[in-house]
Parts: structure tokens; sequence; C-alpha cells
């Protein structure tokens, strides 16, 4: 019977660097070198690309022939290839040295090696013959095959889904819910990068106990903050052996802990990119180990840009639009007083003694709950927000809906004394339940 | 004990360590297989590695007397990893007993690696056990071989 050709996309399984890999070389007196290698990395079917990091007899020795063999294991089931290699070249800038060089990165800091796997180079490589190790005496059965998953199918579904909405938060809705039901990803967010890119903040979730909205995540730490510092996607398939990831909980009260997976064993997180510019990341995780394959990443990049570029098309639209206001009944202002304590520093708001929220969504609250008690309002267009200079929006103008949704949910999710509702598009309104006493906390702020 | 093979790594590379080895083909090419235990004996300065001739048939075909070889072994729990090289002395099927210690060498690396969260599938097609031939070969380079700036360092070498 002839054995099926051996295709290096079916092999994707041994190339996430969870049983490492082994390169041999032969050297000028015709001595072998054998060495592990950190990863393989598929770039096409007829190419993969090898991360140069200490082993300088194996690069010498590949300098002189030319060639290299490598063995590939796959996390799954085991099985052993091994590749012929012609080497091609070398690059230490490109889209493949990002790429490579990212996921060093993340695996560094997930094992808890920060540094020790810094990339010099990436070395590409044509694979001129692939073979099978025939397992002479298997310790177990074969895996299960996985069922095939339509993934351009359930993307394109989603996609039209979120295309199909206008307002932003019914894309965001639209969004995940078509993830965690066409694709069945249990566990995932979205975050929005603030004004400077320093940092994401956590606006929607799915699968969790609670929602988490406000939570923040430095831009360059973890699984996510590393897929905004280099806006590419980053796959993590097996966490078993590396370090969970670390999540923003600390002993500062004003840190909204990041919902999560008590021990997640794949995760994966793909930036949102429209105009150029970092939107946001969608990221999901699972508990089970190779949950999300590339395929599924591929599929969440559509998505993500999709996503990225409907939120900033509902965020021009909604600045375009004439509120036709209708005045709303007035707050009984004979209920109870709460505290509402806004600090100029970080643009933070306390409720009571509860933290809430900071940043943009912050310095947009006082300024709503400030120009009521200044005036009695409490509708407020995108268009009117966007002239006040006091918020200081020029530098991310485009960002206001997101914005706005994240205070309004936040909100929600505090059930506190006040609340944003939507009356219509482009347009918010303050409710109340009391009479916000307003304390600024640092120094006197510039009235507009 | 001899100067290039220590005490503590003639200890170390017959213990609970994972082992690659490599021989030379006739393109001129690496070989790669994995080693089912190894031991070195002090009077005849060989270090004798065991291959799985069914599962590796590139390895001991070309693993010829005079021949040339590396392997490395690796402790699991640290990464602590060395390579030695040398040159082949002879090559002939495993006796009883070193069938016998390959058999062993499995079990203790299969409870290693699981309670190192490594799932038997996943050393499904590694270890192996049957169809043993024993490589005789002389040391004539050692190297550190650990994850980081010193891999690939010499310790070791009867050659300048």
């Amino acid at each position: 019977m002839t054995r099926p050709v051996i295709r290096l996309g079916d092999l994707r399984n041994s190339f996430e660097g969870v049983i490492p890999s082994i390169i041999g070389t032969i050297d000028d007196d015709g001595m072998p070198n054998i060495s592990y290698l950190s990863h393989v990395y598929y770039i096409d079917e007829t190419h993969v690309a090898l991360s140069n990091q200490f082993f300088s007899k194996t690069a010498a020795n590949v300098r002189r022939l030319g060639v290299a063999t490598v063995m590939v294991v796959d996390a799954l089931s085991g099985a052993q290839h091994l590749l012929d290699l012609q080497f091609e070249q070398s690059c230490d800038s490109g889209e493949v040295f990002e790429r490579i060089s990212t996921h060093l990165d993340v695996m560094s800091h997930l094992r808890g090696h920060e540094g020790l796997m810094k990339l010099k180079s990436a070395d590409i490589y044509r694979v001129t013959q692939i073979r099978e190790v025939l397992a002479a005496a298997p310790l177990a059965p074969p895996p299960e095959p996985r069922p095939h998953r339509d993934r351009i199918s359930h993307a394109a579904r989603i996609i039209s889904a979120i295309g199909a909405e206008a307002d932003s938060d019914t894309i965001l809705d639209a969004a995940l819910d078509g993830l965690r039901d066409e694709m069945a990803f249990r566990n995932l967010m979205v975050l929005l990068p603030n004004e400077d890119e320093t940092v994401l903040t956590m606006v929607a979730s799915r699968g969790y106990d609670r929602y988490g909205t406000g939570a923040e995540v430095p831009v360059g730490t973890g699984v996510i903050g590393m897929t905004a510092a280099s806006k590419r996607p980053v796959l993590i398939a097996d966490l078993t052996r590396a370090r969970r990831y670390a999540r923003a909980i600390t002993g500062d009260t004003t840190q909204i802990p990041l919902p999560g997976l008590e021990a997640p064993q794949c995760q994966m997180a793909v930036p949102m990119m429209a105009k150029g510019r970092l939107r946001g990341v969608i990221f999901a995780e699972s508990e089970l180990s190779f949950a999300f394959t590339h395929e599924d990443e591929a599929a969440l990049g559509l998505i993500a840009n999709q996503l990225a570029s409907c939120l900033l098309l509902a965020d021009l639209q909604a600045q375009a639009v004439q509120p036709s206001i209708a005045l709303p009944p007035a707050p009984d202002t004979d209920s109870r007083r709460f505290r509402f304590r806004y600090f100029l520093h970080d643009d933070s708001v306390f409720i009571d003694n509860d933290y809430l929220i900071r940043g943009v969504p912050g310095r947009l609250l006082y300024y709503f709950v400030r120009k009521f008690t200044e005036s009695g309002q409490r509708d407020f267009s995108n268009r009117e927000i966007r002239r006040d200079s006091s918020l200081r929006l020029p530098d991310f103008k485009d960002n206001l809906e997101t914005r706005l949704i994240l205070l309004r949910r936040r909100l929600d999710e505090k059930a506190g004394p006040l609340r944003l509702c939507r009356p219509e598009r482009g347009q918010v309104r303050l409710e109340f339940d009391g009479c916000p006493e307003i304390e600024v906390v640092g120094a006197t702020p510039a009235l507009p | 004990m001899s100067t290039l093979i220590s005490s503590e790594l003639a200890d170390f590379i017959s213990g609970p360590v994972m082992m690659v080895v490599s021989t030379r083909d006739q393109r001129f090419r690496a070989t790669i297989g994995r080693g089912t235990g190894a031991l070195y004996d002090e009077a005849t300065g060989l270090i004798d590695l065991f291959v799985c001739r069914a599962q590796w048939p590139d390895v001991v075909e070309n693993a010829a007397p005079g021949g040339k070889i590396a392997a490395t072994f690796v402790r699991p729990t640290d990464y602590l990893c060395y390579q030695i090289k040398g040159v082949i002395e002879d090559i002939t099927p495993a006796t009883e007993a070193e069938a016998a210690r390959g058999q062993l060498y499995v079990e203790r690396m299969l409870t290693l690696m699981e309670a190192l969260e490594v799932r038997r599938a996943q050393l499904s097609h590694s270890l192996c056990a049957r169809d043993l031939m024993r490589i005789g070969f002389h040391p004539s380079d050692v190297f550190l071989q650990s994850p980081g700036p010193h891999a690939g360092e010499r310790l070791a070498g009867v050659t300048a």
C-alpha cells in the first residue's frame, strides 16, 4: 500500500515547541553535531524557518555544507518526522523574523526566561524531503483524529453578522457571540488600547464568571500585551509547562482583575488592525491543549480586522449624527446623595469609596457629571463631546464610541447610582439614582 | 577514571536522561535517532549507547566501526545537557541483560517524564526498548549543551 504523501502543513502540531525539535549537521571532519531547537516555524508548504539563537557550531556547519536534518515531534500523538533541509537565507529583520521574535519573546515570558531566548536571526530552509519515523513499539494508541472544522465558512458568517450591525455595541456583541456560537470559542474577550497605546482595557467578554469590564493589561506584558506591542497574532498551543499567564491582579485598589481561566492550556490573541493602527486585541483561551489551530488563528485575524474596521466606521458615523433631543425627566435630587471623586492625575473616578474607572472613560464621566451639576444637562452628543477642548480628545477622536461603550458597560456592571444609556446613535444620556457630590482631587480643573 | 569522562558525567549519562544520537550517511547528511540508555565502561574507555534498529535504521546502518558519532544527554528536570562526540569502536545486537537494561531505562524515563506533565502519548514514539543495538564508541570531545549563552562550550577533548 502506498503511504500518503506528507505535507508540511500536516505537521503544524510538531512546530509548536512543546517537545523540542532536534537539528543535526556535519562538520569539516565529517563529525555529526546535534542540538535542540526551541522552535521550527512553518513558512509555506516547502519552507521552514529555524530560530538561530545559541548553536554556533550548527550555524558554521550549515554555512559550509548548506544542509541540515531536523526531527520534529507532534506534541499530541508523539509522531516523529525527519526533514531534510537545504539552507536558503538568513534574515535579521522582516516579517518572518518579527513573527518568530515575537513568539520567542512570549515563550520566554511564559517560561520565566526573559531575555534568554533572544533571537539573533531566522534561517530559512527549503524542505527537500519529509520522512515519517515509524514507531517500532508505540507506547500509546494514536489519538482520535479531530473533526474537520470549516473555519472559512465560520469566519464568513461572523464577518457578515458584524457587517450587518451599525452600532458599536451591537458590533462588539455580534463578534463575540459569533466566535462563541459559530467557532465554539468558550472563553474570550476584546480589549482596546488607551490613547498612547501603553495599556489595553477590557471592553467585552464571554465565558467567564464575571465580565471584568475595565480591567487593564499593560502593552508588552503577557500574551495579550505582547500581541498589542508586536501587532502580530500569538498562538500558544500548549501551556502545560509554561508559567501561567500573569494576570492584572495586584494590591492596587484601582485594578479591576482581568477575568481568566484558572488553568489555561491554550491561548491565542490577535491584533485588531484598521487604517494601519492597532484598534484592539481579541483574546481566546481554553483549558484544552491544542484547542486552537493555526486555521483558527487565521480566521480570528479576519474577524478581528473586520471588527476593527466596523467599530471605526460606526464611530465616524456617530460623529455625523445630529441629535434630536427630547428632554428626559429631571432626576430626583431629593434622593440619596453619593460621593463622586475625580482624580486629576490619572482621570480615575471613585463612587463613594469604590473605584470605577480611569483614563479617558473616567474623564468623560467627570465631564458628564460636572455638566449636569452646572446646568442640569444630561444628554450629550458625540459631536459635542468631540468639540469640547477640556476633554483633550484630539489624538484619539476615532475611539470615542468604544470609550463610551467601555464606560457604559462598566457602569452597568458596577450597578451603582450612575448609568449611561443610548437614546439614539451618536448620543448618550446620563441617568442617576441619587444626587452626585463632586470632589476633584489634585488641582483645580480648568473649566471650559 | 578518564579525564574526558568524569565519574559525575559517567553517572549522568547512565541515569534517567533523554538521549539523541547522530551518525553521518552517504550523502554527508546527519542521521538522527534516539538512544535507549547508555553507560560508560571505565576499563575499555567506551561509551555503550543503545539504539532501536527497527525505529532508527539510518542511524544504525551508518554506525560502522571507525565512523563518527555524536550523542546528547539531557536531564529533563533542569535541561542540563552534554554532547559527547567520538569514534565508533563496534556495533553489536544487545545482549539479554542489555535489553533488560534498556527496558528499565524506558520505564524510568516514563515515570520521570509523566511527573513533569509530559503525557505518555507524547513519548509514544520516542522511547523504544525493542530490537536494541549496542553502539560502542570512544569519546573524543565533551561539550556543555544546556540552553543559554554557554551552549556549545567545549569541556574536554583528546584533540586540541
